[in-house]
């Protein structure tokens, strides 16, 4: 066969996605095995039921549309778009699963199946870039994306960064004696051991305070000034766990431990070497900030490790925990702070957050979604106390930008001020009678976290929700009902994106037609299977765990979510980075190929999980 | 009457030429068999018929004086360009290479040192149109440096072959057309109408295989909704020019 190169060809598909991800010499193998053809506007591909005939279609000009059998529009397609996939699993049978018409004269690239095959077997690494699955192409397009070494050090291991220096000695090893150890190694921290059993920790720190400070005999075991039963961390532990960790506790150093063996250390300092790990700071210094002005001054520092995060290319579900924390840090400083201000809590309270700050997915856009319970005992001056206190801190908050919300889903607002029994009976209420409620406007409080004041507070809130989800026939199929009023587009399409009903718009609203239909299908799943985690993949996977979900779905929708948070926070940064105030809305003039088609993909996982979700819970 | 009308078609009068050729002169193997390959019947269709899309680079469009440079093309079949059976190569002749043309062309000298000798390819090409309507855009440089080649050779006159030139098929869309606009027939600003890419480098291969995809759109063009049997196919007969 000559291998006769043709430029065109090869410039052409070294430039679209997936086979940019090729090395050249694969792209060129490539190039030289397509069929070229032509289909006048209105033709159809005819799809070759035989193996040999199958095809990946490269669209080179013109456009095409792919209709299901029963005549609905799948995807329209424009240059640079692929199609066929779906026909390169060797086992699917023949049959197909939609046609394709071509809207416009089309000018077509043919990769035969055959040949692709042959091609991928040389190359197994690229394998994965053209899996007739979709779920495996969108997680290869993630990979791409968030390559390893770019990731920052929360998504790396305690191992990767802690250091083997670490001092074990016996609990009855003399004081002085570990301090010599302690200075031989450099380490600030010693373990103790007793029978190959960890017991406790000694720091530095301790031997000054306990011991110097105290007069103490430095003859004595140093079992007497440990701190027993220490935290520690595994090594195969996320870095992001390990430091919230430390920040709850207050501790400088955690040991890394791997059952009775001690491996390591992992101290401030060796997070600090990387400066991503700036949140930890910031909450710091938020935990320590006296005043709402100095709160607000630290809006710029929130905003740029938010932007080194993005960068970063931190996987959304790190930077939504990661903002969360930060989120939390300036409610609960605000709370003490208000407590300062207004006196002493009159009676019992819990301070809950609700929506995406509870569901761990704060972003930079997030505004503040909170509420009271208040005691049952609560007497109406009392209420009159924590209506002030909320005032006070909605509005600190507010300054400390995060915006009120529009729905004024906040404890200032008298109806989410309110005793145990009375959220209780509200929740009764909603669940009973979603009609009638209207349940889009109290989503928002079907995923409820503590925050500050007496936690039990808030799970007996949600034991009592959930055991109303499950004696009422109604409110799972009325959730479902309202979730699926909403589709995602179809697709990308020139520079429009193209809705379900036909018609075009300009931008996406990302939020509203692909996150928001996620995370209102994982609130149903979730709340159906009983799930006490509320973030949005933490819920499908206890839905999956509990039958309620395949594992091929569970999958797929884990793929697209990541997908369309990175796309939603990249868009963010970039709105941020030229001054602008960030929203959802995003024009499709600015995806390359790449983005079209995961978009593509992450849109028809969507619509396949409404359409599964809403066979499944109407039958119940 | 359908016979004889079926009789002075010029696809028969194509197949007697072959026949009175074959019968005339004295054809070494090769030709035997280009010539006597079965020619499409006016009731096959237009779209199942075996094309191959050529194209040649030369110095200038005298073969006395001007040189072929490359050759370049690819078949058609079934509706598809077969990109894995695409050949482009340069000739051995390292005389006569204008500047000017070297400059167009990207080929120098030293270029067609590597290249292979003439009767090579050309023989190449003979025996790859075997059976199959030859598709240029604008026949007159491909007929006479083949005809010259087949008369330097083979001392023969020029073959009585099959052509399609999309160049004679686009002018024929716009004759019966007032639209002073489409006065462009060069192969570019054509594709550009039929809404084909852009193809910016320049050569032997690229070039057929631009001029494939355009037969390919033109005939889709041509027999949209109506008869697409051989008969109202406009080949192109020429031979010399």
């Amino acid at each position: 066969m000559p291998q006769t190169l043709i430029p065109n060809i090869h410039d052409f598909l070294s430039k679209i996605d997936p086979f940019d991800k090729l090395p050249q010499e694969l792209q060129r193998k490539i190039a030289c095995c397509i069929k070229i053809s032509y289909l006048a506007k209105g033709e159809q591909v005819h799809f070759g039921g035989e193996h040999e005939l199958r095809y990946l279609y490269v669209i080179r000009t013109g456009s095409m549309e792919q209709r299901k059998h029963n005549g609905m529009l799948r995807a329209k397609l424009g240059a640079e778009d692929l199609f066929g996939f779906t026909f390169l699993d060797e086992h699917k049978e023949s049959q197909e699963d939609y046609s394709a018409i071509a809207i416009e004269n089309t000018l077509l690239y043919l990769v035969p199946h055959s040949d692709l095959l042959n091609l991928l077997d040389e190359y197994p690494d690229f394998a994965e870039h053209f899996a007739s699955n979709v779920q495996v192409r969108l997680h290869s397009a993630l990979d791409v994306v968030w390559s390893d070494s770019e990731k920052g050090v929360f998504v790396k291991k305690v191992s990767e960064v802690s250091s083997d220096k670490i001092v074990v000695v016996d609990s009855s090893t003399p004081i002085r004696k570990v301090a010599e150890e302690i200075m031989a190694v450099c380490s600030p921290t010693a373990v103790i051991t007793e029978n190959g059993k960890i017991i406790g920790l000694v720091t530095d720190r301790d031997m000054t305070k306990r011991v110097i400070v105290a007069g103490l005999d430095y003859n004595r075991p140093v079992k007497e000034i440990m701190t027993p039963n220490p935290l520690t961390v595994g090594p195969n532990d996320l870095v992001l766990k390990a430091s919230s960790i430390m920040m709850q506790n207050n501790v400088r150093s955690l040991p890394v431990v791997e059952g009775n063996n001690v491996l390591g250390v992992l101290t401030t300092t060796h997070l600090v070497r990387n400066n991503r790990i700036q949140a930890v700071f910031l909450i710091e210094k938020i935990k320590y900030a006296n005043t709402v002005a100095d709160l607000t001054k630290l809006t710029p520092e929130r905003q740029a490790i938010f932007e080194a995060l993005v960068e970063g290319k931190v996987s959304g579900d790190i930077i939504g925990h990661v903002m969360t924390m930060i989120m939390d840090a300036y409610n609960r400083r605000l709370l003490q702070m208000a407590e300062g201000h207004f006196g002493k809590p009159p009676c019992e309270f819990a301070w809950i957050v609700a929506g995406s700050h509870a569901r761990n997915e704060v972003h930079m856009l997030s505004d503040q979604d909170n509420a009271i319970i208040l005691a049952d005992t609560a007497t109406a001056a009392d209420r009159i106390y924590f209506q002030g206190l909320a005032m006070w801190v909605c509005n600190s908050l507010d300054a400390c930008a995060y915006p009120l919300c529009s729905g004024k889903f906040m404890a200032v607002n008298p109806k989410w001020c309110m005793p145990l029994k009375v959220w209780k009976a509200s929740y009764s209420k909603w669940v009973a009678n979603p009609e009638y409620e209207s349940l889009l406007n109290v989503t928002v409080f079907l995923e409820t976290r503590w925050l500050y004041g007496n936690e039990s507070f808030n799970k007996e809130l949600q034991a009592h929700l959930f055991s109303s989800i499950k004696d009422s026939h109604v409110f799972l199929s009325s959730m479902v009902r309202d979730s699926v009023s909403v589709n995602p587009p179809l697709g990308i399409f020139n520079s429009l994106v193209l809705e379900k009903s036909g018609e075009n718009s300009k931008t996406l609203n990302i939020k509203k037609f692909a996150i928001n239909l996620l995370v209102d299908l994982a609130r149903i799943y979730g709340l159906s299977s009983g799930s006490e985690k509320a973030e949005t993949m933490a819920r499908f996977t206890h839905a999956y765990e509990n039958n309620l979900l395949s594992e091929e779905m569970l999958k797929n929708v884990q793929g697209s979510f990541q997908f369309l948070t990175q796309v939603r926070l990249s868009h963010q940064l970039s709105a941020l980075k030229e001054g602008k105030v960030p929203d959802n809305n995003i024009i499709p003039d600015t995806f390359g190929s790449f983005e079209r088609k995961h978009l593509k993909d992450a849109f028809r996982i969507i619509a396949d999980l409404q359409e599964y979700t809403k066979l499944k819970f109407d039958r119940q | 009457m359908r016979a004889i009308l079926n009789h002075f078609h010029p696809l028969n009068k194509l197949k007697r030429e072959r026949e009175r050729y074959l019968a005339n002169h004295e054809v070494p193997d090769n030709i035997k068999a280009l010539l006597s390959a079965p020619l499409p019947s006016l009731d096959d269709d237009i779209f199942a018929l075996d094309y191959l899309s050529v194209d040649f680079e030369t110095s200038g469009f005298d073969p006395k004086s001007d040189s072929l440079l490359s050759v370049g093309y690819l078949p058609l079949i079934k509706q598809q360009l077969l990109l894995s059976e695409a050949v482009e190569t340069l000739i051995q002749s390292a005389e006569n290479i204008k500047a000017e043309t070297a400059v167009i062309n990207h080929i120098v000298p030293e270029m067609l040192e590597q290249g292979k000798p003439w009767v090579e390819v050309m023989d190449t090409l003979l025996a790859e149109s075997v059976g199959k309507v030859l598709i240029v855009h604008g026949s007159v440089v491909e007929k006479r440096f083949l005809n010259h080649y087949i008369a330097i050779n083979y001392k023969l006159p020029p073959l009585p072959l099959l052509w399609a030139d999309t160049l004679q098929m686009e002018k024929s869309l716009h004759m019966y057309k007032d639209d002073s606009a489409t006065d462009d027939f060069r192969l570019g600003s054509i594709r550009a109408r039929h809404n084909l890419p852009e193809y910016s480098a320049h050569g032997a291969l690229v070039d057929s295989l631009a001029t494939g995809e355009l037969f390919l759109a033109l005939l889709k063009i041509h027999f949209e909704g109506t008869d697409s049997s051989v008969r109202h196919m406009k080949f192109d007969y020429t031979r010399a020019l």
